[in-house]
Protein backbone atom coordinates (compact mmCIF):
# COMPACT_ATOMS: atom_id res chain seq x y z
CA UNK A 1 0.00 0.00 0.00
CA UNK A 2 2.82 2.35 0.86
CA UNK A 3 4.35 1.72 -2.55
CA UNK A 4 1.14 2.30 -4.48
CA UNK A 5 1.10 5.26 -6.81
CA UNK A 6 -2.35 6.20 -5.59
CA UNK A 7 -4.12 4.81 -2.61
CA UNK A 8 -7.72 5.72 -1.92
CA UNK A 9 -9.21 4.76 1.41
CA UNK A 10 -13.01 4.85 1.65
CA UNK A 11 -13.51 7.98 -0.39
CA UNK A 12 -16.95 9.59 -0.46
CA UNK A 13 -17.98 12.84 -2.03
CA UNK A 14 -21.26 14.70 -1.80
CA UNK A 15 -22.06 17.99 -3.48
CA UNK A 16 -24.27 20.61 -1.91
CA UNK A 17 -26.43 22.22 -4.52
CA UNK A 18 -29.52 23.16 -2.56
CA UNK A 19 -29.82 19.50 -1.72
CA UNK A 20 -27.00 17.08 -1.10
CA UNK A 21 -26.05 15.07 -4.16
CA UNK A 22 -23.87 12.04 -3.50
CA UNK A 23 -21.26 11.56 -6.23
CA UNK A 24 -18.95 8.89 -4.83
CA UNK A 25 -19.65 6.34 -2.15
CA UNK A 26 -16.89 4.59 -0.20
CA UNK A 27 -14.42 4.02 -3.00
CA UNK A 28 -11.24 2.20 -2.00
CA UNK A 29 -8.65 1.63 -4.65
CA UNK A 30 -4.93 1.19 -5.16
CA UNK A 31 -3.33 2.27 -8.42
CA UNK A 32 0.11 0.95 -9.24
CA UNK A 33 2.96 2.60 -11.11
CA UNK A 34 2.87 2.06 -14.87
CA UNK A 35 -0.74 1.01 -15.10
CA UNK A 36 -3.19 2.23 -17.69
CA UNK A 37 -6.36 2.22 -15.66
CA UNK A 38 -9.70 2.96 -17.20
CA UNK A 39 -12.61 3.88 -15.01
CA UNK A 40 -15.71 2.85 -16.89
CA UNK A 41 -19.18 3.97 -16.01
CA UNK A 42 -22.27 5.81 -17.23
CA UNK A 43 -22.39 9.59 -17.36
CA UNK A 44 -22.80 11.22 -13.98
CA UNK A 45 -21.46 8.32 -11.94
CA UNK A 46 -18.78 10.40 -10.28
CA UNK A 47 -15.89 9.29 -12.48
CA UNK A 48 -14.77 12.83 -13.14
CA UNK A 49 -15.03 13.61 -9.44
CA UNK A 50 -12.71 10.71 -8.71
CA UNK A 51 -10.23 11.96 -11.30
CA UNK A 52 -10.37 15.47 -9.88
CA UNK A 53 -9.69 14.07 -6.42
CA UNK A 54 -6.61 12.27 -7.79
CA UNK A 55 -5.46 15.55 -9.36
CA UNK A 56 -5.97 17.46 -6.12
CA UNK A 57 -8.56 19.76 -7.68
CA UNK A 58 -11.36 18.51 -5.43
CA UNK A 59 -11.23 17.23 -1.87
CA UNK A 60 -13.19 14.16 -0.88
CA UNK A 61 -15.93 14.71 1.69
CA UNK A 62 -14.69 11.77 3.73
CA UNK A 63 -11.85 9.30 3.35
CA UNK A 64 -8.17 9.67 2.52
CA UNK A 65 -6.20 9.83 -0.74
CA UNK A 66 -2.49 9.25 -0.98
CA UNK A 67 -0.04 9.83 -3.80
CA UNK A 68 3.17 7.86 -3.31
CA UNK A 69 2.28 7.52 0.34
CA UNK A 70 1.66 11.22 0.92
CA UNK A 71 -1.82 12.67 1.39
CA UNK A 72 -2.98 14.75 -1.58
CA UNK A 73 -3.61 18.35 -0.57
CA UNK A 74 -3.63 20.08 -3.95
CA UNK A 75 -2.41 19.92 -7.54
CA UNK A 76 1.12 18.70 -8.17
CA UNK A 77 3.24 19.04 -11.28
CA UNK A 78 3.85 15.28 -11.29
CA UNK A 79 0.17 14.72 -12.01
CA UNK A 80 -0.88 16.06 -15.41
CA UNK A 81 -4.58 16.41 -16.13
CA UNK A 82 -6.36 16.51 -19.45
CA UNK A 83 -9.73 18.21 -19.08
CA UNK A 84 -12.63 16.99 -21.15
CA UNK A 85 -12.78 20.36 -22.91
CA UNK A 86 -9.28 21.39 -23.99
CA UNK A 87 -9.33 24.63 -21.96
CA UNK A 88 -6.65 26.26 -24.03
CA UNK A 89 -6.46 29.97 -23.24
CA UNK A 90 -8.17 31.65 -26.20
CA UNK A 91 -5.92 34.73 -25.92
CA UNK A 92 -2.71 32.73 -26.29
CA UNK A 93 -1.44 31.01 -29.42
CA UNK A 94 -1.00 27.25 -29.47
CA UNK A 95 2.71 27.71 -28.84
CA UNK A 96 2.10 30.07 -25.92
CA UNK A 97 -0.44 27.67 -24.47
CA UNK A 98 2.05 24.82 -24.56
CA UNK A 99 4.63 27.23 -23.16
CA UNK A 100 2.44 27.85 -20.11
CA UNK A 101 3.71 24.64 -18.56
CA UNK A 102 6.83 23.92 -20.56
CA UNK A 103 10.14 25.76 -20.94
CA UNK A 104 10.41 27.68 -24.24
CA UNK A 105 13.05 25.33 -25.64
CA UNK A 106 10.79 22.30 -25.44
CA UNK A 107 7.72 23.87 -27.03
CA UNK A 108 8.97 23.19 -30.56
CA UNK A 109 9.83 19.62 -29.65
CA UNK A 110 6.42 18.96 -28.12
CA UNK A 111 4.68 20.57 -31.07
CA UNK A 112 6.51 18.30 -33.48
CA UNK A 113 5.75 15.28 -31.38
CA UNK A 114 2.03 15.99 -31.50
CA UNK A 115 1.87 17.15 -35.10
CA UNK A 116 1.32 20.78 -34.17
CA UNK A 117 4.53 22.28 -35.54
CA UNK A 118 2.73 24.21 -38.28
CA UNK A 119 0.05 25.50 -35.96
CA UNK A 120 2.11 27.11 -33.20
CA UNK A 121 1.09 30.62 -34.15
CA UNK A 122 -2.61 29.92 -34.50
CA UNK A 123 -5.15 30.70 -31.83
CA UNK A 124 -7.08 27.80 -30.27
CA UNK A 125 -10.37 28.87 -31.85
CA UNK A 126 -8.78 28.27 -35.25
CA UNK A 127 -7.98 24.64 -34.46
CA UNK A 128 -10.08 21.56 -35.11
CA UNK A 129 -11.31 19.58 -32.11
CA UNK A 130 -8.60 16.96 -32.49
CA UNK A 131 -5.83 19.53 -32.81
CA UNK A 132 -7.06 21.36 -29.73
CA UNK A 133 -7.06 18.11 -27.76
CA UNK A 134 -3.50 17.38 -28.83
CA UNK A 135 -2.41 20.87 -27.89
CA UNK A 136 -4.01 20.35 -24.49
CA UNK A 137 -2.18 17.02 -24.21
CA UNK A 138 1.10 18.72 -25.02
CA UNK A 139 0.36 21.27 -22.31
CA UNK A 140 -0.45 18.55 -19.79
CA UNK A 141 2.65 16.52 -20.59
CA UNK A 142 5.26 18.51 -18.74
CA UNK A 143 8.75 17.31 -18.03
CA UNK A 144 7.78 16.57 -14.46
CA UNK A 145 4.60 14.66 -15.34
CA UNK A 146 4.66 11.10 -14.06
CA UNK A 147 0.94 10.51 -14.12
CA UNK A 148 -1.58 11.49 -16.73
CA UNK A 149 -5.19 11.86 -15.65
CA UNK A 150 -7.49 11.78 -18.66
CA UNK A 151 -11.11 12.91 -18.51
CA UNK A 152 -12.96 11.43 -21.51
CA UNK A 153 -10.08 12.36 -23.81
CA UNK A 154 -11.65 10.72 -26.85
CA UNK A 155 -15.18 12.05 -26.61
CA UNK A 156 -16.63 14.43 -29.21
CA UNK A 157 -14.11 13.44 -31.86
CA UNK A 158 -14.73 11.94 -35.27
CA UNK A 159 -13.67 8.34 -35.82
CA UNK A 160 -10.36 9.11 -37.54
CA UNK A 161 -9.27 11.75 -35.07
CA UNK A 162 -10.27 9.52 -32.21
CA UNK A 163 -8.16 6.66 -33.55
CA UNK A 164 -5.15 8.91 -34.04
CA UNK A 165 -5.40 10.40 -30.59
CA UNK A 166 -5.87 6.96 -29.08
CA UNK A 167 -2.62 5.80 -30.68
CA UNK A 168 -0.99 8.99 -29.46
CA UNK A 169 -2.09 8.29 -25.90
CA UNK A 170 -0.89 4.70 -26.15
CA UNK A 171 2.50 5.83 -27.45
CA UNK A 172 2.86 8.45 -24.75
CA UNK A 173 2.01 5.94 -22.03
CA UNK A 174 4.42 3.32 -23.38
CA UNK A 175 7.34 5.52 -24.34
CA UNK A 176 7.35 7.97 -21.47
CA UNK A 177 6.83 5.37 -18.79
CA UNK A 178 3.82 7.23 -17.49
CA UNK A 179 0.94 5.93 -15.46
CA UNK A 180 -2.46 6.76 -16.86
CA UNK A 181 -5.88 6.99 -15.30
CA UNK A 182 -8.58 7.50 -17.87
CA UNK A 183 -12.26 8.01 -17.35
CA UNK A 184 -14.77 7.04 -20.03
CA UNK A 185 -18.24 5.70 -20.71
CA UNK A 186 -17.12 3.93 -23.87
CA UNK A 187 -16.38 0.20 -23.57
CA UNK A 188 -14.33 0.08 -26.76
CA UNK A 189 -12.06 2.92 -25.71
CA UNK A 190 -11.49 1.09 -22.46
CA UNK A 191 -10.68 -2.17 -24.24
CA UNK A 192 -8.28 -0.53 -26.65
CA UNK A 193 -6.10 1.05 -23.99
CA UNK A 194 -6.56 -0.35 -20.51
CA UNK A 195 -4.65 -3.03 -18.74
CA UNK A 196 -7.06 -2.66 -15.88
CA UNK A 197 -10.70 -1.66 -16.00
CA UNK A 198 -12.72 -0.49 -13.06
CA UNK A 199 -16.45 -0.67 -13.63
CA UNK A 200 -18.47 1.90 -11.71
CA UNK A 201 -22.09 1.77 -10.66
CA UNK A 202 -24.38 4.70 -11.48
CA UNK A 203 -24.53 7.60 -9.03
CA UNK A 204 -23.37 7.53 -6.38
CA UNK A 205 -20.33 5.90 -7.95
CA UNK A 206 -19.07 2.74 -6.35
CA UNK A 207 -16.65 0.15 -7.63
CA UNK A 208 -18.65 -2.68 -9.13
CA UNK A 209 -15.78 -4.67 -10.56
CA UNK A 210 -12.01 -4.31 -10.76
CA UNK A 211 -10.67 -6.28 -13.74
CA UNK A 212 -7.11 -6.92 -14.94
CA UNK A 213 -7.17 -7.24 -18.69
CA UNK A 214 -4.80 -9.92 -19.92
CA UNK A 215 -4.62 -8.85 -23.53
CA UNK A 216 -1.56 -8.01 -25.62
CA UNK A 217 -0.93 -4.62 -27.19
CA UNK A 218 -1.72 -3.43 -29.76
CA UNK A 219 -5.27 -4.57 -29.25
CA UNK A 220 -6.89 -6.41 -32.11
CA UNK A 221 -10.63 -5.96 -31.99
CA UNK A 222 -11.16 -9.02 -34.20
CA UNK A 223 -9.19 -11.41 -32.02
CA UNK A 224 -11.18 -14.09 -30.22
CA UNK A 225 -9.82 -13.07 -26.84
CA UNK A 226 -10.71 -9.44 -27.33
CA UNK A 227 -14.27 -10.35 -28.26
CA UNK A 228 -14.63 -12.48 -25.15
CA UNK A 229 -13.33 -9.66 -22.95
CA UNK A 230 -15.66 -7.26 -24.64
CA UNK A 231 -18.63 -9.50 -23.89
CA UNK A 232 -17.59 -9.74 -20.25
CA UNK A 233 -17.07 -6.04 -19.78
CA UNK A 234 -20.40 -5.26 -21.39
CA UNK A 235 -22.16 -7.85 -19.24
CA UNK A 236 -20.62 -6.47 -16.07
CA UNK A 237 -21.41 -2.92 -17.08
CA UNK A 238 -25.03 -3.87 -17.59
CA UNK A 239 -25.13 -5.66 -14.25
CA UNK A 240 -23.67 -2.59 -12.54
CA UNK A 241 -26.75 -0.58 -13.49
CA UNK B 1 -17.90 46.44 -43.64
CA UNK B 2 -16.30 49.51 -42.14
CA UNK B 3 -16.43 51.41 -45.42
CA UNK B 4 -20.13 50.75 -45.74
CA UNK B 5 -20.73 51.97 -42.22
CA UNK B 6 -18.76 55.15 -42.81
CA UNK B 7 -20.52 56.27 -46.00
CA UNK B 8 -23.93 55.39 -44.66
CA UNK B 9 -23.19 57.27 -41.49
CA UNK B 10 -22.37 60.39 -43.49
CA UNK B 11 -25.73 60.57 -45.25
CA UNK B 12 -27.69 62.19 -42.42
CA UNK B 13 -25.05 64.83 -41.58
CA UNK B 14 -24.86 65.69 -45.28
CA UNK B 15 -28.63 66.07 -45.53
CA UNK B 16 -28.58 68.32 -42.45
CA UNK B 17 -25.79 70.44 -43.89
CA UNK B 18 -27.51 70.77 -47.26
CA UNK B 19 -30.77 71.75 -45.59
CA UNK B 20 -29.02 74.22 -43.38
CA UNK B 21 -27.21 75.71 -46.34
CA UNK B 22 -30.37 75.78 -48.50
CA UNK B 23 -32.48 77.39 -45.82
CA UNK B 24 -29.80 80.01 -45.26
CA UNK B 25 -29.61 80.73 -49.01
CA UNK B 26 -33.37 81.09 -49.13
CA UNK B 27 -33.24 83.47 -46.20
CA UNK B 28 -35.53 81.25 -44.19
CA UNK B 29 -33.51 81.09 -40.96
CA UNK B 30 -33.45 83.61 -38.18
CA UNK B 31 -29.79 84.57 -37.95
CA UNK B 32 -30.32 85.77 -34.38
CA UNK B 33 -30.93 82.15 -33.37
CA UNK B 34 -29.09 80.00 -35.90
CA UNK B 35 -26.00 81.18 -37.74
CA UNK B 36 -25.69 80.38 -41.42
CA UNK B 37 -23.25 77.71 -42.47
CA UNK B 38 -21.06 80.31 -44.17
CA UNK B 39 -20.77 82.23 -40.91
CA UNK B 40 -19.81 79.08 -39.07
CA UNK B 41 -17.13 78.18 -41.62
CA UNK B 42 -15.86 81.72 -41.50
CA UNK B 43 -15.68 81.58 -37.71
CA UNK B 44 -13.91 78.25 -37.86
CA UNK B 45 -11.24 79.66 -40.17
CA UNK B 46 -10.78 82.72 -37.98
CA UNK B 47 -10.52 80.64 -34.83
CA UNK B 48 -7.93 78.42 -36.49
CA UNK B 49 -5.96 81.37 -37.83
CA UNK B 50 -5.87 83.20 -34.54
CA UNK B 51 -4.67 80.04 -32.74
CA UNK B 52 -7.67 80.44 -30.42
CA UNK B 53 -9.15 77.10 -31.32
CA UNK B 54 -5.86 75.24 -30.91
CA UNK B 55 -5.28 76.84 -27.53
CA UNK B 56 -8.70 75.89 -26.20
CA UNK B 57 -8.54 72.43 -27.75
CA UNK B 58 -5.07 71.75 -26.38
CA UNK B 59 -5.96 72.76 -22.85
CA UNK B 60 -9.15 70.67 -22.94
CA UNK B 61 -7.32 67.59 -24.20
CA UNK B 62 -4.56 68.08 -21.67
CA UNK B 63 -7.10 68.23 -18.82
CA UNK B 64 -8.87 65.13 -20.03
CA UNK B 65 -5.65 63.19 -20.41
CA UNK B 66 -4.38 64.01 -16.93
CA UNK B 67 -7.64 63.07 -15.20
CA UNK B 68 -8.16 60.06 -17.44
CA UNK B 69 -4.67 58.66 -16.87
CA UNK B 70 -5.09 58.97 -13.12
CA UNK B 71 -8.47 57.23 -13.36
CA UNK B 72 -6.91 54.42 -15.40
CA UNK B 73 -3.89 54.02 -13.14
CA UNK B 74 -6.14 53.68 -10.11
CA UNK B 75 -9.31 52.20 -11.66
CA UNK B 76 -7.74 49.30 -13.54
CA UNK B 77 -5.69 47.83 -10.66
CA UNK B 78 -8.55 48.39 -8.23
CA UNK B 79 -10.97 46.68 -10.62
CA UNK B 80 -8.56 43.78 -11.08
CA UNK B 81 -8.25 43.26 -7.34
CA UNK B 82 -12.01 43.29 -6.80
CA UNK B 83 -12.60 41.03 -9.79
CA UNK B 84 -9.91 38.64 -8.62
CA UNK B 85 -11.15 38.49 -5.04
CA UNK B 86 -14.95 38.62 -5.28
CA UNK B 87 -15.16 38.38 -1.50
CA UNK B 88 -14.14 42.05 -1.37
CA UNK B 89 -16.98 43.17 -3.61
CA UNK B 90 -19.74 43.34 -0.96
CA UNK B 91 -17.50 45.70 1.02
CA UNK B 92 -16.88 48.17 -1.77
CA UNK B 93 -19.57 47.92 -4.40
CA UNK B 94 -22.54 49.54 -2.59
CA UNK B 95 -20.47 52.65 -1.84
CA UNK B 96 -19.09 52.77 -5.36
CA UNK B 97 -22.50 52.36 -6.92
CA UNK B 98 -23.79 55.19 -4.75
CA UNK B 99 -20.96 57.45 -5.89
CA UNK B 100 -21.48 56.42 -9.49
CA UNK B 101 -25.01 57.80 -9.46
CA UNK B 102 -23.77 61.32 -8.72
CA UNK B 103 -23.04 63.27 -11.91
CA UNK B 104 -19.47 64.62 -11.84
CA UNK B 105 -20.78 68.13 -12.42
CA UNK B 106 -22.59 68.00 -9.09
CA UNK B 107 -19.20 67.92 -7.36
CA UNK B 108 -17.90 71.06 -9.04
CA UNK B 109 -18.79 73.48 -6.21
CA UNK B 110 -17.17 71.25 -3.60
CA UNK B 111 -14.13 70.45 -5.73
CA UNK B 112 -13.57 74.16 -6.32
CA UNK B 113 -13.63 74.74 -2.57
CA UNK B 114 -11.26 71.86 -1.96
CA UNK B 115 -8.88 72.15 -4.89
CA UNK B 116 -9.27 75.80 -5.88
CA UNK B 117 -10.36 77.32 -9.15
CA UNK B 118 -7.30 76.07 -11.06
CA UNK B 119 -6.47 72.88 -12.87
CA UNK B 120 -6.69 70.59 -9.89
CA UNK B 121 -10.46 70.86 -9.55
CA UNK B 122 -10.93 70.11 -13.27
CA UNK B 123 -8.61 67.12 -13.06
CA UNK B 124 -10.61 65.87 -10.10
CA UNK B 125 -13.86 66.12 -12.10
CA UNK B 126 -12.36 64.17 -15.01
CA UNK B 127 -11.00 61.59 -12.64
CA UNK B 128 -14.40 61.20 -11.04
CA UNK B 129 -16.14 60.88 -14.41
CA UNK B 130 -13.69 58.38 -15.88
CA UNK B 131 -13.09 56.28 -12.80
CA UNK B 132 -16.39 54.40 -12.57
CA UNK B 133 -16.68 53.05 -16.11
CA UNK B 134 -13.02 52.02 -16.00
CA UNK B 135 -13.20 50.44 -12.58
CA UNK B 136 -16.56 48.69 -13.06
CA UNK B 137 -15.72 47.29 -16.47
CA UNK B 138 -12.34 46.04 -15.30
CA UNK B 139 -13.97 44.32 -12.36
CA UNK B 140 -16.60 42.87 -14.69
CA UNK B 141 -13.98 41.72 -17.19
CA UNK B 142 -11.97 39.89 -14.55
CA UNK B 143 -14.98 38.27 -12.93
CA UNK B 144 -16.23 37.11 -16.34
CA UNK B 145 -13.13 35.00 -16.97
CA UNK B 146 -14.46 31.44 -17.01
CA UNK B 147 -13.72 29.46 -13.86
CA UNK B 148 -12.40 26.66 -16.09
CA UNK B 149 -9.40 28.84 -16.94
CA UNK B 150 -8.80 29.71 -13.30
CA UNK B 151 -8.73 26.00 -12.65
CA UNK B 152 -6.04 25.53 -15.28
CA UNK B 153 -3.98 28.16 -13.44
CA UNK B 154 -4.57 26.33 -10.18
CA UNK B 155 -3.76 22.93 -11.69
CA UNK B 156 -0.39 24.13 -12.96
CA UNK B 157 0.20 26.14 -9.80
CA UNK B 158 0.85 29.45 -11.53
CA UNK B 159 2.42 32.01 -9.23
CA UNK B 160 0.27 35.15 -8.92
CA UNK B 161 2.40 37.11 -11.37
CA UNK B 162 1.93 34.48 -14.06
CA UNK B 163 -1.80 34.32 -13.33
CA UNK B 164 -1.94 38.08 -13.77
CA UNK B 165 0.00 38.18 -17.04
CA UNK B 166 -1.29 35.03 -18.71
CA UNK B 167 -4.85 34.85 -17.41
CA UNK B 168 -6.25 37.96 -15.76
CA UNK B 169 -4.96 40.75 -18.00
CA UNK B 170 -5.49 39.12 -21.41
CA UNK B 171 -8.73 37.52 -20.27
CA UNK B 172 -10.22 40.88 -19.36
CA UNK B 173 -8.42 43.09 -21.90
CA UNK B 174 -11.41 43.59 -24.15
CA UNK B 175 -13.68 44.63 -21.33
CA UNK B 176 -10.98 46.87 -19.87
CA UNK B 177 -10.64 48.65 -23.20
CA UNK B 178 -14.43 49.06 -23.32
CA UNK B 179 -14.22 50.60 -19.85
CA UNK B 180 -11.43 52.96 -20.92
CA UNK B 181 -13.47 53.93 -23.94
CA UNK B 182 -16.58 54.67 -21.89
CA UNK B 183 -14.46 56.46 -19.30
CA UNK B 184 -12.95 58.65 -21.97
CA UNK B 185 -16.41 59.53 -23.27
CA UNK B 186 -17.69 60.32 -19.80
CA UNK B 187 -14.71 62.48 -18.94
CA UNK B 188 -14.89 64.40 -22.19
CA UNK B 189 -18.52 65.28 -21.51
CA UNK B 190 -17.83 66.12 -17.88
CA UNK B 191 -14.91 68.30 -18.87
CA UNK B 192 -16.92 70.44 -21.24
CA UNK B 193 -19.56 70.89 -18.55
CA UNK B 194 -16.89 71.82 -15.99
CA UNK B 195 -15.31 74.33 -18.34
CA UNK B 196 -18.69 75.92 -18.95
CA UNK B 197 -19.18 76.43 -15.24
CA UNK B 198 -15.75 77.36 -14.01
CA UNK B 199 -12.86 78.02 -16.36
CA UNK B 200 -11.27 80.67 -18.48
CA UNK B 201 -10.00 78.37 -21.18
CA UNK B 202 -10.97 75.21 -22.99
CA UNK B 203 -13.70 74.28 -25.45
CA UNK B 204 -16.45 74.56 -22.83
CA UNK B 205 -15.27 78.05 -22.04
CA UNK B 206 -15.23 78.87 -25.76
CA UNK B 207 -18.88 77.87 -25.97
CA UNK B 208 -19.91 79.92 -22.94
CA UNK B 209 -17.95 83.02 -23.86
CA UNK B 210 -19.32 82.89 -27.42
CA UNK B 211 -22.80 82.95 -25.99
CA UNK B 212 -21.97 85.94 -23.78
CA UNK B 213 -20.51 87.76 -26.78
CA UNK B 214 -23.47 86.65 -28.91
CA UNK B 215 -21.10 84.97 -31.35
CA UNK B 216 -23.42 82.14 -32.29
CA UNK B 217 -21.13 81.12 -35.15
CA UNK B 218 -18.23 80.52 -32.76
CA UNK B 219 -20.57 78.77 -30.37
CA UNK B 220 -21.57 76.29 -33.07
CA UNK B 221 -17.91 75.78 -33.99
CA UNK B 222 -17.24 74.93 -30.34
CA UNK B 223 -20.08 72.42 -30.20
CA UNK B 224 -19.08 70.71 -33.43
CA UNK B 225 -15.44 70.48 -32.38
CA UNK B 226 -16.45 68.89 -29.07
CA UNK B 227 -18.39 66.24 -30.98
CA UNK B 228 -15.64 65.62 -33.53
CA UNK B 229 -12.89 65.27 -30.94
CA UNK B 230 -15.13 62.94 -28.92
CA UNK B 231 -15.66 60.68 -31.92
CA UNK B 232 -11.95 60.61 -32.71
CA UNK B 233 -11.01 59.65 -29.15
CA UNK B 234 -13.68 56.99 -29.15
CA UNK B 235 -12.41 55.66 -32.46
CA UNK B 236 -8.92 55.35 -30.97
CA UNK B 237 -10.21 52.87 -28.42
CA UNK B 238 -12.19 50.93 -31.02
CA UNK B 239 -8.97 50.71 -32.99
CA UNK B 240 -7.05 49.67 -29.89
CA UNK B 241 -9.51 46.90 -29.21
CA UNK B 242 -9.05 45.55 -32.70
CA UNK B 243 -5.29 45.38 -32.14
CA UNK B 244 -5.70 42.52 -29.67
CA UNK B 245 -4.31 39.71 -31.82
CA UNK B 246 -6.71 37.07 -30.52
CA UNK B 247 -9.69 39.34 -31.09
CA UNK B 248 -8.90 39.48 -34.80
CA UNK B 249 -9.33 35.77 -35.07
CA UNK B 250 -12.33 35.39 -32.85
CA UNK B 251 -15.74 34.67 -34.21
CA UNK B 252 -17.43 37.09 -31.85
CA UNK B 253 -19.00 40.13 -33.46
CA UNK B 254 -16.65 43.07 -33.41
CA UNK B 255 -17.69 46.54 -32.44
CA UNK B 256 -17.98 48.76 -35.45
CA UNK B 257 -19.02 52.30 -36.09
CA UNK B 258 -22.70 51.44 -35.98
CA UNK B 259 -22.38 50.52 -32.34
CA UNK B 260 -20.55 53.65 -31.27
CA UNK B 261 -23.60 55.56 -30.27
CA UNK B 262 -25.06 52.82 -28.17
CA UNK B 263 -21.77 51.97 -26.56
CA UNK B 264 -23.02 52.91 -23.15
CA UNK B 265 -25.24 49.86 -23.13
CA UNK B 266 -21.96 47.92 -23.03
CA UNK B 267 -21.50 49.04 -19.47
CA UNK B 268 -23.17 46.21 -17.67
CA UNK B 269 -24.19 46.60 -14.10
CA UNK B 270 -22.46 44.37 -11.66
Amino acid sequence: MEQSLFFLNQISKTYNQGQTVPALNLVSLGIEEGEFIVILGPSGCGKTTLLRILAGLTNPSTGEVFYRGKPISGPDSERGYLFQDPRLFPWLTVGENIGLTNPPESVQFLAEKFGLANFLNLYPQQLSGGMAKRAALARALTNEAKVLLLDEPLSNLDWFTKRELQQELFRVWREEGLSCVMVTHDVDEALDLANRIIIFTPRPGQIYKDVKLELDYPRDSLAQEYIIWRERIITWSMEAR
Amino acid sequence: MNKQVSWRGLVIPLIVIIFWWGLGKAGLINLQLIPSIEQVCQALLELIKGQTLMRHLAISIQRVLIGFIFAGVIGVPFGIILGWFPGLQPWFNPTLHFLRQIPPVAWIPLFIMWFGIGEASKNAIIFYAAFFPIFLNTQLGVSQIAKEYWEVARLYQFPWSKTLVKLVLPGSARTIITGLRLGMGMSWRALVAAEMLAANSGLGYLIVISRSLVRLDELVVGIVIVGVVGIIMDGLFVWLEKQLPWAKNSKEGELDGAELIFSESNLKDL
